[in-house]
């Protein structure tokens, strides 16, 4: 992890945006600005979103579970294997999330920015302590 | 006194009497051991299950008339629906007493009507003497047909009903000699017992048929086992839910009919029933004989008289159907949740966007013609239920506004496309701002501007590329935006995000310029019937 800081003071992370709806992505990457943060991608395919994890310096992730109607679980593993935190952002809720996944963090669709912001704090707290 | 009985007092008797009547009573002994054996014959014919109805009845008839000396003779049978008296066997009558004395019902003037009304024996001795046939046209019938003394003897079953009736009849006056009503009555039983049991076996056959053609024309499947897990029987229907023919499931074990896997699946609910308990499921069945189907089943206990549970009769309904719908329609609703979500959180973005750095009825205004412009691509994508829009149809909606409103000149020209909805969401948006910014400072500002839109695909239909331009001309001279307003970064966006595409804007003077490539994967585009 390249930030420090924790809790409210977390900021300046490089967040992969994984989001296949262009307004959607466009809003999240708004608000993680807005939080400081800078923004990977956003990708909206599989293949693209797995050569992001492989190659370029990443804190943490915001997967949309359903990407052009594939899942986006690749991805979740990719990151898993590398010890990148990640968040499921999906409209599915947490029935729609495969079971294996279903202690991570979700957020929602349509969610706040401060819910963003402590789904972020969560997940680096998380990471931080394993 | 009964018929053996009497024979031992005559025998007792025998033994200080004159020749003659010694003579006499050895006929006699002779007459009634050829009654007894013309008994037995009947009683044989009667039991075989080869004798025929007709001709039971017929023996029993002949036997009547041999051992009461009679000329004539008939048995009818009840008509149960009608209450009356039918003619089933007759030996010796014509025409005219047949039709007469067809029908006869309780009471009427002939000696089987009083007969049938006292449920007794009625013997006539003289029938121009009878107080029965007393001015009735019935006895100008009986005095035609040679009739002068008959008796008519009720067939009653063991439960006490009237079955039908025996009539003998004598061309001449008629006392029953001692005896001969005794045999009457032994052959009436004889009768009775019969007509008894040929109609227990028809209602034991018409139940049978009517259980056949019951269980054969329901569309459940049935079966009966045994507690020790064989079919005792099975409908076609079941037959036809196993897979396998209906001679191959009786008196099988029911693991060799529907395979190891699908018997334990059913095991613990055997058990249930086997304890005396109605057990009711809805199982996933992996038959052996073909591929898995949802059934819904009724287990019922078997039991017999002693209330010992022998098996288990079963129910069983294919709700495969059922379960598909139910499953498509969770599908269905999860599919719908998941879309409003989605479409909330566009909106949200959409008023984020519009409502930072801009302020009062000008992003007011924007905000409600972007939602309105998301709203008609959802109009459009519905009418094909979510599956596709028109490429043609998706720009001509978005264009058409600004064409009514000041005839502004629009040219669309390309081949027709069906492209993906989330595709056309994105590009409905993306033409909407391309629209909206030519109508505020572009070419649709001004009187003699122009918009051509044209379209066309490189290279194979299936991998090849779409290529779309936006040409502004005549209009107001073009100044590059200073701020990277949010109407260009959905354009650019649409395209590099969700189209995987190139877009390239180029702020000419004489217009503005949109090229926009797409690459065409197979999934993502359809041609347009």
């Amino acid at each position: 992890m390249s930030a420090e800081q924790r809790g409210d003071s977390l900021c300046g992370l490089r967040v992969l945006l994984v989001e296949d709806e262009m307004m959607v992505a466009l809003l999240l990457e708004t608000m993680l600005t807005d939080l400081g943060h800078q923004v990977a991608g956003p990708v909206a395919r599989l293949e693209k979103g797995l050569e992001m994890v492989e190659r370029e310096a990443i804190d943490l992730a915001v997967l949309d579970v359903n990407i052009n109607g594939r899942d986006v679980y690749p991805i979740a593993a990719a990151l898993e294997a590398r010890g990148i935190p990640f968040i499921f952002a999906t409209g599915y809720g947490s029935a729609g999330l495969h079971p294996a996944y279903c202690d991570r963090p979700i957020l929602q669709k349509p969610y706040r920015s401060d819910e963003l912001k402590a789904a972020i704090g969560r997940v680096c707290d998380r990471s931080r302590s394993r | 006194m009964g018929y053996h009985q009497r024979m031992m007092v005559m025998v007792q008797d025998s033994s200080d009497m004159g020749e003659e009547t010694r003579q006499c009573l050895e006929e006699r002994i002779a007459a009634d051991q050829r009654a007894m054996t013309r008994l037995l014959e009947v009683g044989h014919l009667c039991v075989r299950a080869d004798s025929r109805f007709e001709d039971c009845l017929a023996g029993i008839l002949e036997a009547a008339i041999a051992l009461t000396g009679a000329d004539k003779g008939n048995i009818q049978l009840l008509d149960v629906a009608s209450g009356s008296l039918v003619l089933a066997a007759q030996r010796g009558f014509d025409k005219p007493f047949l039709s007469f004395f067809a029908n006869v019902r309780p009471g009427e003037a002939a000696t089987c009507g009083a007969a049938l009304k006292t449920a007794k024996r009625i013997v006539v001795e003289d029938v121009r003497q009878s107080e029965i046939f007393e001015g009735q046209p019935a006895l100008d019938v009986l005095i035609e047909a040679g009739v002068r003394a008959v008796y008519s003897t009720p067939l009653i079953s063991s439960a006490g009903e009237i079955l039908g009736m025996l009539s003998t009849h004598f061309d001449t006056l008629h006392r029953p000699r001692e005896g001969e009503l005794q045999l009457t009555d032994l052959l009436a039983r004889q009768a009775a017992d019969y007509l008894e049991r040929k109609r227990a076996e028809e209602a034991l056959r018409s139940l049978a048929t009517e259980l056949r053609q019951t269980t054969h024309t329901l569309a459940t499947g049935l079966t009966h086992c045994s507690r020790d897990l064989r079919y005792v029987w099975a409908n076609p229907a079941y037959a036809e839910l196993a897979g396998v023919p209906l001679e191959h499931i009786v008196g099988r074990p029911i693991v060799d009919v529907m395979g190891e896997e699908a018997f334990e699946t059913i095991r613990p609910y055997i058990d249930r029933v086997l304890k005396g308990e109605r057990v009711e499921y809805e199982a996933e069945l992996p038959w052996s004989a073909h591929s898995p189907n949802w059934i819904h089943v009724v287990y019922a206990p078997y039991e017999e008289h002693d209330a010992s549970i022998s098996g288990w009769v079963a129910s069983v309904t294919d709700i495969s159907e059922r379960k598909r719908a139910e499953q498509r329609q969770q599908l269905l609703l999860s599919e719908l949740n998941h879309r409003v979500k989605n479409t909330l959180a566009t909106v949200q973005s959409i008023a984020v966007h519009t409502l930072t750095g801009s302020s009062g009825m000008d992003s007011r205004e924007s905000f409600e013609a972007r939602l309105i412009a998301l709203s008609r691509t959802h109009d459009l994508l519905a009418r094909t239920s979510w599956e596709g829009a028109s490429l043609r149809e998706l720009l001509l909606q978005e264009l058409d506004p600004f064409r009514s409103a000041d005839g502004a000149p629009l040219t669309v020209e390309g081949p027709d496309f069906e492209i993906w909805p989330k595709t056309a969401l994105a590009l409905g948006l993306a033409l909407h701002e391309l629209a909206t910014n030519a109508a505020k400072h572009g070419a649709l500002s001004t009187v003699g501007g122009k918009v051509c839109v044209t379209w066309d695909i490189s290279g194979p239909l299936e991998e090849g590329t779409l290529r779309l331009k936006w040409r502004e001309s005549g209009g107001p001279p073009v100044k590059k935006a200073e701020r990277r307003g949010f109407g260009l970064t959905v354009i650019e966006r649409s395209l590099s995000l969700e189209l995987d595409g190139r877009v390239e804007l180029d702020f000419a003077p004489t217009g503005l310029v949109c090229e926009m490539e797409i690459p065409l994967r197979n999934a993502e585009r359809r041609h347009v019937g």
